[in-house]
């Protein structure tokens, strides 16, 4: 049988080149910008020494061997191991109980209560007690990302699963879908893009918890950074720091991506994260 | 209620029902608005009989409460007042013998079309090796013949609610209900949807009851339109329509399709002309 | 069934708090958990913390660098926000070093923020902009980027300036989203002023919660932290209060 309506997809070849030099002119622009900054940086770290401001091949070449040489990047991987630990249990616990919270107006009311709770007190406030509670020892810090990060699997779970129990109530009703068979089936599948979002954002705030908690209490990298900073070793402290930083962005990069393929998949409108607050 | 498989369900001519497939007896839904208050009556005694493999439309303005009666009689939603029979027995939840095929779709953009297809399989307790196999046949028999492995997203309107009609026919229903279907896509595909589900129906005779808001789509369809006012809802008309199939495009030009179109018009909206 | 959904709320809610101050009674008054203050403790240093002023001073002191860093921020936000809105050149540029920035972790720099703006005031009001300005860029940019085009269109074909067009339709448009970024940001403000005075240790309530906290003072701590709640709590509902008294006429938008 022929179809008048073609599949969504097919754009033309003239379409295409133009988007491809419009991707250039983008690129001009970052490179321009970046490359300013770059520059800006390096001409700031020549003029005020490095005290100041280390400069760019002084953190290249200097610092980042410096890492691996003096063992820094083996404190950073234990303390990514207590991050690592700290998510797992987190998710582990946040995604059911936001499954349960999301199916169960009960549980919704009993739960967010606390969850609300934690989630408006300023979680920094919150560490003197938790570490009169834990002491610093190996607990702490996975306790630490645990109670950061806990909130946005939870609540975004939550919301997906209940938004999909209803989206999808009279399909289930009408196959006779009910309990297991429609979560199984419909719901959690449905849910999958809500629960990524909450994992990423639970991702960014466990590191920045990590951090905060590694600082206060000065262990693992943050201890490191620490005396690197008292001791101006600069361009050790930026090779690390940057370290951190690009980790940070490329774990949270990446869960984005396949964030973006999920929601293209389940044809969800991708809203800014920022304003999920 | 034994399941029959859609062949059988082709009426011999001359053929008495000693009752009707499917009653509406007394139906009546009122929606609460506020604690205590009495609410929107939104249906208001509600009764007719359709017999086995009659196509059966129910024509309405926005509101007239088309698609809750609709619901009603899957048992998604219960009537306030009255009851809906199949076949003699009490409709009070749905039942895997009634397929439902929505207006925006409802497929589930994760699986594939084939998948989606085969949902109502899985229902069924069909097992996993036929599943895939059988799937494919429906989807054939709506045209959409290799893309089994495509995405709803991937796919225009009008074939996702093709995707649709194939996942509520695989279920081999004994009713097929359906809630304005073609409601959600534009003008031209609505035409070509309509023929291609006049020929599909043609080829394999099942009880349909197609909800619409579009008087032409009905006549074009259907071997019955019963027509619904608003406020509360209610049969005005019950207008047997007698045009011969199979039906083709040439009959939207008929004049006497233009003359009916015409009355139900003047039913629904007194004094205004179209 | 509305009734009874409503009651079933609140006998949740209620059994949560019940659950809580239960659990939190039995740990305190058994032997095994010196450091848990009782309940009635820790009430009544809390009620005494706030009439003696030693709650409140550090809390205005707090209240006081957030507000200061979120002014900060909101300016510096909205119009780099409004550029990159508007702009799509500038946009394309400046959204990837937007999005870097508020996905990385801020507090790494304090090690070394004293080089640079120092570990007083300043060095407070740092962390607290940097906490805030992304998430204001985002949410202005946004709003604006929603604005209907065809209400654009509309002012345009009346043929007025440019500047009227911002101010009659592009920037009450975009209010509703700058409002909603300015609400998340003044309570990631408030974070931030309390990472600050922590890892700063200069003043206000993180300073406050570490000296209890280091000097056992557990009374004092956990009431503290209570205070901390209810102030996040009171801020954030007085905001979240203003944002729909100023967006009265968003309700009656058809969505």
């Amino acid at each position: 049988m022929s179809t008048v309506e073609a599949p969504v997809g097919a754009a033309p070849l003239r379409l295409r080149a133009f988007r491809q030099r419009r991707r250039g002119v983008v690129w001009t622009r970052r490179v321009l910008l970046y490359g300013a900054i770059l520059v800006a940086w390096q001409l700031l770290a020549l003029k005020e020494g490095p005290f100041f401001l280390p400069t760019l091949d002084a953190i290249a070449f200097d610092g980042v061997p410096a890492v691996f040489t003096q063992g820094y990047a083996g404190t950073f991987a234990e303390s990514l191991q207590q991050l690592a630990i700290g998510l797992v249990i987190c998710y582990a616990v946040a995604i059911p109980l936001g499954m349960l919270i999301g199916l169960s107006r009960i549980a919704d009311r009993f739960v967010m209560p606390f969850a609300d709770a934690f989630f408006i007190t300023p979680t920094a406030a919150l560490l003197p007690l938790v570490i009169l509670v834990v002491g610093t020892g190996l607990s702490f810090r996975v306790f630490v990302v645990v109670l950061f990060a806990f909130y946005y699997p939870l609540v975004n779970t939550a919301a997906g699963v209940r938004y999909n129990v209803a989206k999808y109530r009279e399909l289930s009703d009408s196959l006779c879908l009910s309990g297991p068979a429609k979560l199984w089936k419909i719901v959690l599948p449905a849910s999958a893009p809500y629960v990524v979002v909450g994992v990423r954002l639970g991702l960014g705030i466990a590191v920045q918890g990590m951090i905060v908690a590694e600082l206060w209490v000065a262990v693992g990298t943050g201890s490191l950074l620490i005396n690197l900073g008292a001791q101006r070793r600069l361009p050790e402290f930026f090779a690390l720091t940057g370290m951190v930083i690009v980790l940070s962005l490329a774990l949270t990069e990446l869960v984005r991506a396949y964030e973006r393929r999920l929601f293209a998949r389940h044809q969800l409108e991708v809203r800014l994260d920022a304003t999920q607050g | 209620m034994t399941r029959q498989t859609l062949d059988s369900l082709v009426a011999s001519p001359g053929e008495e029902a000693t009752r009707p497939f499917l009653r509406l007896d007394g139906i009546g839904m009122s929606f609460p608005t506020k604690e205590g208050a009495p609410g929107t009556l939104v249906i208001d005694g509600l009764s007719f009989d359709i017999d086995e493999g009659q196509f059966c439309s129910i024509v309405g303005p926005s509101g007239c409460g088309k698609s809750t009666a609709l619901r009603i009689i899957d048992g998604l939603q219960p009537p306030s007042t009255g009851q809906v029979m199949i076949d003699g027995q009490v409709v009070r939840k749905p039942s895997l013998d009634i397929g439902f095929v929505f207006q925006h779709y409802n497929l589930l953009p994760w699986r594939t079309v084939g998948d989606n297809v085969a949902l109502s399989l899985e229902v069924l307790g069909v097992d996993r090796k036929a599943r895939a196999e059988r799937a494919s046949r429906w989807l054939e028999l709506v045209g959409l013949r290799g893309y089994e492995d495509h995405f709803p997203a991937q796919l225009s309107g009008g074939m996702q609610q093709r995707v649709g009609l194939a996942r509520a026919l695989a279920l081999e229903p004994r009713l097929l209900l359906m809630d304005e279907p073609f409601g959600a896509l534009d003008a031209q595909t609505r035409v070509l949807l309509q023929e291609q589900l006049v020929k599909i129906w043609e080829s394999r005779r099942a009880t349909v009851v197609f909800v619409t808001h579009d008087i032409e789509e009905a006549l074009f369809l259907s071997d019955r339109v019963l027509v619904m006012a608003a406020n509360p809802g209610r049969v005005v008309a019950d207008i047997a329509v007698d045009f011969p199939r199979p039906r083709d495009h040439a009959l939207r030009a008929d004049a006497r399709l233009a003359e009916m179109k015409a009355e139900i018009w003047d039913l629904l909206h007194p004094g205004l002309h179209q | 069934m509305r009734r009874r959904a409503k009651a079933v709320d609140v006998v949740a809610t209620v059994a949560a708090f019940a659950l809580f101050l239960g659990v939190w009674h039995v740990l305190a008054s058994s032997g095994s958990y010196p450091f848990i203050p009782s309940i009635s403790q820790t009430l009544t240093t809390l009620v005494t913390e706030i009439a003696n002023g030693g709650l409140l001073r550090p809390a205005g002191e707090t209240l006081q660098v957030a507000g200061l860093g979120l002014l900060i921020a909101a300016v510096l936000g909205i119009v780099v926000g409004v550029v990159t809105g508007v702009s799509r050149a500038w946009s394309q540029v400046l959204d990837p070093l937007v999005n870097a920035a508020y996905s990385t972790p801020i507090a790494v720099m304090i090690p070394i923020l004293g080089i640079y703006v120092g570990l007083e005031l300043r060095g407070k009001l740092f962390i607290v902009v940097t906490f805030c300005v992304f998430v204001i860029i985002m949410n202005t940019a946004a709003g604006i980027r929603q604005v209907d085009p065809g209400l654009v269109e509309m002012a345009r074909s009346l043929e007025m300036s440019r500047w009227k067009v911002y101010r009659t339709v592009i920037l009450p448009g975009a209010m509703p989203q700058v409002l909603t970024g300015l609400r998340i940001a003044t309570g990631r403000a408030v974070q931030g002023v309390l990472v600050a005075e922590l890892l700063l240790n200069v003043s206000g309530l993180g300073y406050y919660l570490v000296i209890a906290g280091s000097s056992f003072d557990t009374p004092r701590l956990v009431a503290g932290t209570l205070f901390v709640t209810l102030l996040a709590f009171v801020v954030l509902f007085v905001v979240g209060r203003l944002e729909r008294r100023a967006l009265r006429w968003k309700a009656f938008e058809a969505r």
